[in-house]
């Protein structure tokens, strides 16, 4: 599969579903560099620059992020609410891949401007299948938001 | 007092009337005049005497009226002239009021008569005592006070209206209030109060624990889910990676770790159902059974074409409930049908309901010839985890019934079941006020089994 360049972004604290989604990733041959963050307020500090990713260039931002709901610090829902808040992350393709097909995760995760919601399959056959639905799908098939876009009207909320 | 102008104007006509007579009289014995005259005034004079008594009579009854009027009245009734200075205080009032005599009005009035704001604490200001209000001139409408005092040491709670009293000539002339007991109804009211106040305590309660519940649930979905997904993975890691380093049993008990992975899945999923018909909202709108069915009865179908069943079009098959949850529940009860004729040549399934019974209540049922159910276990089938046959005959994880159970029992139904070993099982339902074709929402009742 000859994907977009770019980087994954992994949201996921579960050390074990880490290594379940880069084999997953992996066997669906998905060559994309997968960047790992183990909670909601690195993935923020990931996403905005700062912190202890101050000084990382635009160049930097993933293609795609994969964000778990339940998440340690900064649940996965209020990441998404404070992305969907900035201009400069406002468009970018977010995935939430979460155990929890609750309703109320759903309603909250769509309400606030998710891309799509995927439940991880307990099966791991399953999981490689959906992994490699996901890079077809939104590194291949996908258009993504232009660049420009991204940073241009920022402050124009 | 109205009657006092007429009165008044009687006694004036009277005297010129009695001068007039007495003036005739003089002057017929001095004149002369005939005697019908003199006649005439006399008749004059004892027409107008006959006509003022009764009028002073009338207005000597209506008085007595009034005042057995005020006497007898349950409300009490206190008047006051300008100066203060009581008037009437029948005796409902005094009950009210007790005993005590009025002193130093209207300074220690609400002292002497134990008369407090309805906080019970504090005795009521001189300047809002209704009376005095009235007093000057104010309207009450409806003020509420708490009397405590010789004739009523328990306390008892009032309610006062009071006007104020002018002359015909617009002139403040006194007030006039009226107590009544209203106790009863403020205790009926405390009652009520304290009933919502516990009303409120429990709401709290429930949501607190549906909160519980609810966290609970997400647990189970998520938290669990998780190191299954661990096992099931890293598995499949071994067998990928070391299949060559393992014999034929130890893949074989990689495969099985998988399996039971699989079904603990299931297992999980289905409890998450199961927990779900409790908490969701119901629904409360008519739905087709009949088509219900037969769409499960398709998808059935398509999943297993190679199988063949009789299933007979129950057609329209009216009912009032929660369409998502009827379809859950019907869902698991063909599903069972479906499942456990999976042995039986001319399988048959047949979903309809009973004609309508005295009670009218409307029966749903959902039969099949399969392989039947000791009616021994009858009572146990509607209990979660329940299985009455091997795994390797019937897979299952033995909440279907439940799930089924729960949804009948949320739309305030019963469900029971009838079946024989070898010859087939019939389950048989009601939906409570869903199954009326007029029915209202039931509530959530939870009577019967649980």
């Amino acid at each position: 599969m000859e994907t977009r360049q770019g980087t994954i972004l992994l949201v996921e604290d579960n050390p074990d579903d880490v290594a379940l989604a880069l084999r997953a990733f992996k066997k669906a041959g998905i060559a994309n560099e997968i960047r790992v963050v183990s909670d909601g307020e690195e993935a923020l500090d990931y996403l905005f620059f700062q912190g202890a990713y101050a000084g990382w260039g635009e160049n930097a931002r993933p293609a795609i992020v994969l964000l778990d709901i339940n998440l340690p610090k900064v649940g996965g829902i209020e990441v998404l609410k404070r992305l969907r808040g900035e201009a400069r992350t406002r468009r970018l393709p977010i995935i939430m891949l979460t155990s929890s097909k609750e309703e109320q995760d759903l309603i909250d995760a769509y309400d606030h401007g998710v891309n799509s919601y995927v439940r991880k399959p307990v099966d791991f056959v399953q999981f490689a299948e959906a992994a490699r639905q996901i890079g077809l799908y939104w590194l291949l098939l996908n258009e993504e938001p232009p660049t420009s876009a991204l940073t241009a009207r920022s402050g124009s909320l | 007092m109205k009657s006092g102008r007429p009165l008044f104007f009687l006694l004036a006509l009277a005297l010129v009337l009695s001068w007039g007579f007495g003036v005739s009289f003089h002057r017929a014995a001095r004149e002369g005049a005939s005697f019908a005259v003199f006649a005439l005034d006399i008749f004059l004079g004892a027409a107008t005497l006959a006509f003022l008594w009764r009028e002073i009579s009338r207005n000597s009854n209506q008085a007595e009226l009034l005042n057995s009027i005020v006497t007898n009245i349950g409300d009490g009734v206190v008047a006051a002239d300008a100066s203060g200075k009581f008037t009437v205080f029948n005796p409902a009032a005094r009950k009210i009021m007790g005993e005590n005599k009025m002193s130093d009005y209207p300074d220690k009035w609400a002292e002497n008569h134990g008369v407090y704001y309805p906080n019970r604490a504090n005795f009521v200001k001189p300047e809002d005592l209704p009376m005095a209000r009235a007093l000057r001139g104010e309207a009450t409408d409806g003020a509420e006070f708490f009397v405590k005092n010789d004739l009523n040491p328990e306390g008892i709670f009032i309610s006062v209206t009071g006007r104020p009293l002018f002359d015909e000539r617009g002139r403040l002339a006194g007030g006039v209030v009226v107590l009544t007991d209203i106790t009863k109804r403020k205790l009926r009211e405390a009652r009520v109060e304290e009933l919502n106040r516990d009303l409120e305590v429990l709401t709290q309660k429930l949501t607190q624990s549906n909160k519980e519940l609810e966290s609970f649930s997400y647990s189970v979905a998520h938290d669990l889910r998780a190191p299954l997904r661990a096992i099931t993975g890293f598995g499949q890691f071994l067998l990928e990676d070391y299949a060559a380093r393992l014999d034929d049993q130890g893949r074989d008990y990689i495969h099985r770790i998988h399996l039971g992975c699989q079904r603990m899945g299931q297992l999980i999923d289905e409890l998450l159902a199961l927990s779900n018909i409790t908490r969701r909202e119901l629904k409360n709108e008519k739905v087709d059974m009949g088509a219900l069915a037969s769409s499960i009865m398709g998808e059935l179908k398509a999943a297993e074409p190679e199988r063949s069943i009789e299933f007979l079009d129950p057609g329209n098959i009216e009912a009032v409930g929660d369409p998502g949850l009827l379809r859950i529940a019907l869902q698991n009860l063909i599903g069972n049908a479906w499942k456990f004729t999976r042995k039986t040549k001319n399988a048959r399934i047949e979903i309809g309901e009973e004609p309508v019974c005295l009670c009218g209540e409307k029966i749903f049922f959902v039969k099949d010839n399969g392989v039947g159910f000791d009616m021994k276990y009858s009572n146990r089938m509607f209990d979660p985890f329940q299985r009455f046959h091997s795994q390797a005959d019937f897979p299952g994880e033995g909440l279907g019934l439940a799930i089924v159970s729960r949804v009948i029992l949320r739309h305030g139904g019963r469900i029971w079941a009838k079946g024989e070993v070898g010859k087939g099982a019939a389950f048989y339902f009601t939906l409570g006020n869903g199954g009326h074709s007029h029915g209202n929402e039931t509530g959530d009742h939870t009577a019967g089994r649980g």
